[in-house]
């Protein structure tokens, strides 16, 4: 397990770079600086401004400089944010994030399993239908109506919650809901049909021909090993929150790593965007180990087969 | 295909009542987006001045209502509704190519030539889907062009995963060594014998991508950085409603519903298409 877990902490490296270098000259492709929107500025201001951030040396300068300043875990400093690191920009802007997307995946993680079970149990039955229904209908909708839906009703008609900002736990229930929404649809489909498999397999036949009453054989026999497909498409179900988290940061004015990133983009803040894109590699890389992990707790076969790692 | 088998998807399909609903709105909104090429009396640019329809509630002149310019919110939906159905059949089709060729290199070839490819699969994965397509997007301009090129090039990598596992699954059946034998190139190998196999996934995958695509579309719109004026799309007229919600949702409520019912429809449709097109199910479906 150590070995496994250094293996993918050094596959880390090259991963993160590559994204570096494809984010630095996507970003420079783009048209456009980031002094554009600053008024008619004198040539020299122009060029002062520009010879104090490198941008007037030549690609390959500005790459090997951004790079060798990586590497010593500087990310940089904003252009729009003046006096502000890019470092401190992101220390700000990700613990909010992280409460964010945190809350809305263990919210989704914990209901749509329990709304998967209660489906699978419920075969066929009017719950069964109701919550497919349900389930089905919040994979369709997107995360920015059901956000603003939820908005209007609760914020501007009843009254009871407010429409925006980050302060208060009571701020957190509306963004919360809207991010989860989408995972929690698919988590619930998922584990539905992965523990409707697991029902009819032999050693639950056994279990039960044993006389083991209903719960105790769903909770120890059949729910572990439904939890196997559920934890490979949590992987994708970051990324997934992560672009959802774009959206509801938009839409409830959070001060969030979301609404930085396309700030940033629409400025040219280069720094800030590479800055950004990176940490996001990072929240995904990470948790994509962690699932591997977890994949090998969960699932012993995959151990057993995989020799000693 | 022969016939049997188109009959009894057809069948196994139109089986739920879901299914035939999902067709029947799928087939519906299609027609409405194709007519819109036609002349329609209420062109969604055309607006007038002296008339003092700005922000109308919906009336029977205006059966949704107007917008802040006075434009008719029925007209600009169903002209938006061309715009939003080609984004996702659009990518769709680039994707399923792109990802069947590249899917079926790697899994036909497997080796080290598969270690790159999926590699390379896998540092994509590792982005924010939006943050690419933003990225992507402004390179290559924004515009509908833009938007369609950037859509299709984040999307095809579910095909290619799954053109791939199918490939590696199928690449040392009988069928395959015999055209070896014979002297078949590998080009004709993976084209003209393996890809047909893998039709149904890949049907599946298209339809699990259109909307995706349109969920896509609408969302970067929305949030500003997809489609601009003067093009519309249901995610601009969903943009532009966000700023009159609180006197006027209906601005917002009505491109946000056909959203919602397209890809309803679509994804309803798929999920009966993956049942009817899967071997387990229909195995299952025999007992």
């Amino acid at each position: 397990m150590f070995k496994f877990i250094v293996q993918k902490i050094l596959l880390a490296i090259p991963v993160l770079w590559i994204v570096a270098t494809v984010t630095f000259f996507l970003i420079r492709f783009v048209p456009g600086g980031p002094f554009d929107n600053e008024r008619n500025l004198p040539e020299e201001i122009m060029h002062n401004l520009k010879a104090k951030y490198k941008l007037d040396k030549p690609l390959w300068y500005q790459y090997t400089f951004y790079l060798n300043r990586l590497a010593k875990g500087d990310l940089g400093i904003s252009y729009k944010y003046t006096n502000r690191t890019v470092t401190q920009i992101l220390q700000q802007a990700f613990p909010v994030s992280a409460e964010l997307g945190l809350s809305a995946l263990s919210l989704a993680i914990v209901s749509g399993i329990l709304f998967g079970s209660v489906s699978a149990l419920n075969r066929g039955k009017f719950i069964d239908f109701l919550l497919m229904t349900i389930a089905t209908a919040g994979i369709s909708i997107p995360t920015f109506v059901f956000g603003v839906m939820l908005m209007y009703i609760f914020g501007l008609q009843l009254k009871i919650l407010p429409v925006g900002l980050w302060e208060s736990p009571r701020h957190a229930i509306l963004p919360i809901i809207t991010l989860a929404l989408a995972p929690t649809a698919n988590i619930a489909r998922l584990s539905r049909s992965s523990i409707l498999d697991n029902l009819n397999k032999d050693h639950v036949m056994v279990a039960r021909s044993l006389g083991f009453s209903e719960t105790k054989i769903f909770f120890t026999h059949v729910l572990r090993n439904s939890l196997i497909p559920i934890l490979t498409i949590l992987g994708p179900m970051t990324a997934l929150l992560l672009t959802g988290s774009f959206v509801v940061e938009y839409i409830f004015a959070i001060p969030g790593m979301g609404r930085f990133f396309i700030t940033a983009v629409s400025n040219r803040d280069y720094d800030l965007v590479i800055g950004t894109t990176l940490v996001f590699a990072l929240v995904l890389l990470f948790s994509n180990g962690i699932i591997d992990i977890l994949y090998r707790l969960v699932d012993k076969r995959i151990l057993h087969n995989s020799g000693n790692l | 295909m022969n016939t049997f088998f188109k009959h009894t998807i057809y069948q196994r399909i139109t089986n739920s009542l879901y299914a035939k609903i999902a067709i029947v709105f799928i087939v519906i909104i299609s027609l409405i987006s194709v007519s819109s090429w036609l002349n329609i009396p209420l062109s969604p640019y055309l607006y007038d001045e002296t008339t003092l329809d700005i922000l109308a509630n919906p009336s029977f002149i205006h059966p949704l209502g107007t917008d802040n310019l006075g434009r008719d919110l029925l007209a600009r939906i169903i002209y938006g509704s061309r715009l939003s159905l080609l984004v996702g059949f659009f990518t769709a089709i680039v994707a399923g190519i792109i990802g069947s060729i590249y899917g079926a290199i790697a899994g036909f070839y497997e080796g080290y030539i598969d270690n790159i490819l999926m590699a390379i699969i896998d540092v994509i994965y590792c982005l924010p889907d939006l943050l690419v397509m933003l990225l992507l997007g402004l390179v290559v301009g924004k515009g509908t062009i833009g938007i369609l090129i950037s859509l299709s090039l984040i999307s095809w990598m579910g095909t290619a995963r799954i053109v791939r596992s199918c490939f590696i699954q199928l690449k040392n059946e009988d069928f395959v060594n015999a055209a070896k034998v014979i002297g078949a190139n590998d080009f004709y190998i993976m084209f003209k014998h393996i890809l047909p196999n893998t039709l149904s996934s890949l049907l599946v995958s298209l339809f699990i991508t259109i909307p995706q695509a349109i969920l896509a579309e609408s969302t970067l719109s929305f949030i500003g950085l997809g489609l601009e004026a003067p093009q519309c799309s249901w995610g601009t007229l969903a943009s532009d409603g966000m700023s009159c919600l609180r006197n006027h949702p209906n601005l917002l409520f009505f491109p946000s519903f056909c959203i919602f019912v397209t890809v309803l429809s679509l994804n309803l449709f798929g999920d009966n298409l993956r049942d009817a097109l899967d071997p387990k199910i229909r195995i299952q479906l025999k007992k």
